[in-house]
């Protein structure tokens, strides 16, 4: 990174007060430590939740800025609870920002947490720095969320390569920012599963 | 033909929206704030280090015919996991590493259904070594120990989960 760009980059203000967080995780030092940056951030103290189950009962009369999970949580795995959110109907529940915690970064374990609709899956433990630039990146990265029979969460690609073949299939290379589209109204387009699984394929 | 419904949403989320506001803070003070507040929880995560520490020595000490049995080895593993975590949060690189390394070996010894107190022994008393407080070791002493820890691991062929293991090798615990 260039020396202009690390200045540039240490000068630049983000403001986080009033963000609320909930933190769901069952390890007491790990919460105390996150809370701990999250508040020296200027956020909002979080909410802290210790089970899935707890997480849920609290998000049917909460909103939330962000959501952090634990991969593991005492009475479900993290994907079936970001399942649970991502098919909320409540709008904006269903699209607040989810962080997943683990120690277990094996490819697998990552790919059930990104394929339940996680925006970012971080490796215990945080650093202030890793924690900081983690947030700054979903508050100022604007992705697309898909929605269809299996799978809804954020756009899961990242690579913006051009087509193999030159032709732009995809349905965001002709969809404008701001809009919210059904594709099978919009063009009468008929997906087969197949096709559509190698679309969302990472 | 399967009609499969597919829609795409460009949503602005409340983070983003408050994220853009006016004021806040730098990146340089932000990050000098948090690590102090994390700091302040040194004396915590210590007595953690050495509560965790004393309950692996306890499980390995009463192993019986020197072998621990797959219950030991999984209560061992959280155990150990926590010490990483100290560890990381609070840049004691040496203590991390042999941790690390103790993980790697139970974890493969639960993996193949191997019952060998050994190789933990020696990677909990290489640790006992490491503890703050502890043994006031040298640089090359350290790097010795570490490189003998390798040595344990390769003598297992185990893999290193902090470098991602071969899917068949994953711990099951996350459940879909």
């Amino acid at each position: 990174m260039g020396e202009r760009r690390r200045r540039n980059m240490s000068r630049a203000k983000i403001n986080l007060g009033g963000v609320t967080t909930l933190l769901v995780d069952g390890d007491t030092f790990m919460r105390g430590s996150i809370a701990q940056m999250l508040r020296r951030f200027g956020m909002n103290t979080p909410t802290i939740c210790e089970s899935g189950a707890a997480t849920m009962a609290h998000l049917e009369h909460h909103y939330v800025e962000l959501c952090m999970f634990e991969a593991i949580l005492p009475d479900m795995g993290c994907a079936e609870l970001i399942r649970w959110i991502r098919r909320q109907t409540k709008s904006p529940l269903r699209f607040v920002p989810i962080v997943v915690l683990t120690s277990y970064t094996l490819h697998r374990n990552l790919a059930i947490i990104r394929d339940a609709g996680a925006n970012l899956i971080i490796k215990r433990p945080v650093s202030p720095q890793l924690l900081l630039d983690s947030i700054t990146w979903l508050a100022k990265t604007s992705r697309s969320f898909i929605e269809t029979a299996k799978y809804v969460g954020p756009d899961r690609r990242f690579r913006t390569l051009e087509p193999l073949d030159g032709k732009h299939k995809r349905e965001t290379d002709v969809t404008k920012i701001g809009d919210t589209v059904s594709l099978d109204d919009r063009n009468e387009q008929t997906f087969s599963e197949p096709s559509l699984n190698r679309a969302l394929a990472v | 033909m399967t009609r499969v419904s597919k829609m795409i949403h460009f949503p602005k989320t409340r983070l983003a929206e408050l994220a853009e506001r006016h004021g806040g803070m730098t990146r340089s003070h932000a990050l000098e704030e948090a690590t102090k507040g994390v700091q302040g929880m040194l004396d915590v995560g210590l007595d953690m280090i050495r509560q965790a520490m004393a309950a692996i020595e306890a499980t390995i000490y009463s192993a019986k015919q020197g072998r621990l049995d797959h219950a030991a080895m999984q209560g061992l593993l959280r155990q150990a996991d926590q010490i990483v975590t100290m560890a990381a949060t609070f840049a004691y690189a040496t203590l991390e590493e042999a941790s690390k390394s103790l993980c790697d070996v139970a974890d493969g010894l639960v993996a193949r259904g191997m019952t060998d107190a050994a190789p933990i022994i020696v990677h909990v008393q290489a640790m006992r070594l490491m503890i703050p407080g502890s043994a006031n070791l040298a640089e090359g002493e350290v790097a010795l120990i570490l490189a003998e820890l390798a040595r344990v691991r390769d003598h297992y062929r185990f893999v290193r989960l902090s470098s991602g293991a071969p899917a068949d090798l994953e711990p099951s615990e996350i459940v879909t």
